[in-house]
């Protein structure tokens, strides 16, 4: 037997001091493993706290993106609304400046026919009116004559022969003498010449003092406006009273003092 | 105000493009024929001008290509007014410098939109 506190640790003792030191360590270990396990229920809580978090954010978003997209279909509903409203606004200045252009028109024909009475100048303003306005560069104005018959009082585009072979008392221009009444040719098919466009009658109240034959219009303008039955029923009159004007005051003479 | 060069020896036509135009807020200039139109684009340097083509003295081809040759109005706008509607007229006009082309009877519609157009107004 050895003495004791000299002698090696016995068998137990080693055996017992492993024991104890493999027991820490598991202690150890097992404090590790808490801490770990308490860690993951603090991420897990987090996260789970995360979680409900992000759903809110994704709930609130979805509910966000729904309003965006009721706005979007009330904002498309608003411009379809208002696409419409400007291609009525659009619709209506077209008809508003074509009537000012109507407008336009015959207030320039009435002001250049009564401008002046000089014969030379109303006829030449009559004639600007029906190529410039009208848009004929073939027509020929024909007055009556106080011995019975038609003669030449203007006349463009058209010659001598042409004006010669007009058929003047049958035919649309002696039913427009007759009637006082327009003839046009597309109201009239049957019976109107070819190269005919239009008469319209020089008229000073009931009576018919000559005729503007047309034949046709511009190379450019296929068809009569309504503009132009308005400009026709104003030279049908106007013209006339122009002309019938100018022709009193060359019987007149300047010298009357009627007019400077 | 935005100066425009109406050029026709017809009254009635003038008369039209002023009441057009004056409603669109120009300050309108005229001339009677091409020669005229020449002296006063070189003197009132208008935005753009409005040429017809038949007149007398100096028609509106011939006013066109003296206004293109000058270096003082080379550069302004220039919109044939023509009854002739026929192609040849028109590329005429377009060999000699012109900008763009309206007919007669004048639609003022067309004629507006054609200058607001060109001026960039």
């Amino acid at each position: 037997m050895s003495e004791l506190g000299n002698d090696p640790p016995s068998y137990v003792q080693r055996a017992r001091e492993e024991t104890q030191r493999y027991l820490l360590e598991v202690l150890e270990e097992n404090q590790k493993l808490r801490r770990r396990v308490a860690s993951l229920d603090d991420e897990r809580t987090r996260l789970r706290e995360e979680r409900i978090g992000l759903q809110e954010q994704t709930l609130a978003l979805r509910e966000e993106l729904e309003a965006q997209l009721d706005k979007q279909q009330r904002l498309l509903g608003e411009l379809c609304k208002a696409e419409d409203e400007n291609h009525l606004f659009s619709e209506r200045f077209a008809k508003i400046e074509e009537h000012n252009n109507n407008l336009a028109n015959l207030y320039v024909a009435s002001y250049r026919l009564h401008e002046t009475v000089d014969r030379s100048e109303v006829l030449s303003a009559l004639q600007e009116i029906i190529i410039n306005l009208i848009g004929s560069e073939e027509f020929v104005v024909l007055e009556s004559e106080p011995a019975g018959g038609l003669s030449v009082a203007a006349s463009s585009g058209v010659d001598q022969e042409r004006i010669a072979g007009l058929e003047l008392e049958l035919g649309p221009i002696g039913r427009t003498i007759r009637s006082g009444a327009i003839s046009l040719a597309e109201q009239e098919l049957e019976g109107f010449p070819d190269e005919l466009l239009a008469c319209i009658p020089l008229k000073l109240g009931p009576t018919v003092h000559g005729v503007i034959v047309i034949f046709r219009l511009l190379a450019h303008k296929r068809t009569l406006e309504p503009l132009d039955y308005e400009l026709f029923d104003l030279l049908a009159s106007h013209a006339a009273s122009s002309l019938y004007a100018s022709k009193l005051h060359d019987l007149v003479g300047d010298g009357a003092g009627i007019v400077a | 105000m935005k100066k425009i060069l109406l050029v026709d020896d017809s009254t009635t036509t003038l008369m039209m493009e002023k009441m057009v135009l004056s409603r669109a807020r120009y300050d309108l200039v005229t001339a009677a024929d091409g020669e005229e139109a020449v002296e006063m684009a070189t003197r009132e340097q208008p935005d753009l001008i409005l040429l017809d083509i038949v007149m007398p003295r100096m028609d509106g081809f011939e006013a066109c290509r003296r206004l293109r040759q000058s270096e003082q109005t080379q550069d302004i706008p220039i919109i044939m007014v023509t009854t002739r509607g026929e192609a040849e007229n028109v590329e005429q006009g377009y060999k000699l410098g012109c900008n763009d082309y309206v007919t007669k009877p004048i639609d003022s519609l067309e004629l507006t939109t054609k200058i607001e157009s060109l001026l960039g107004s």
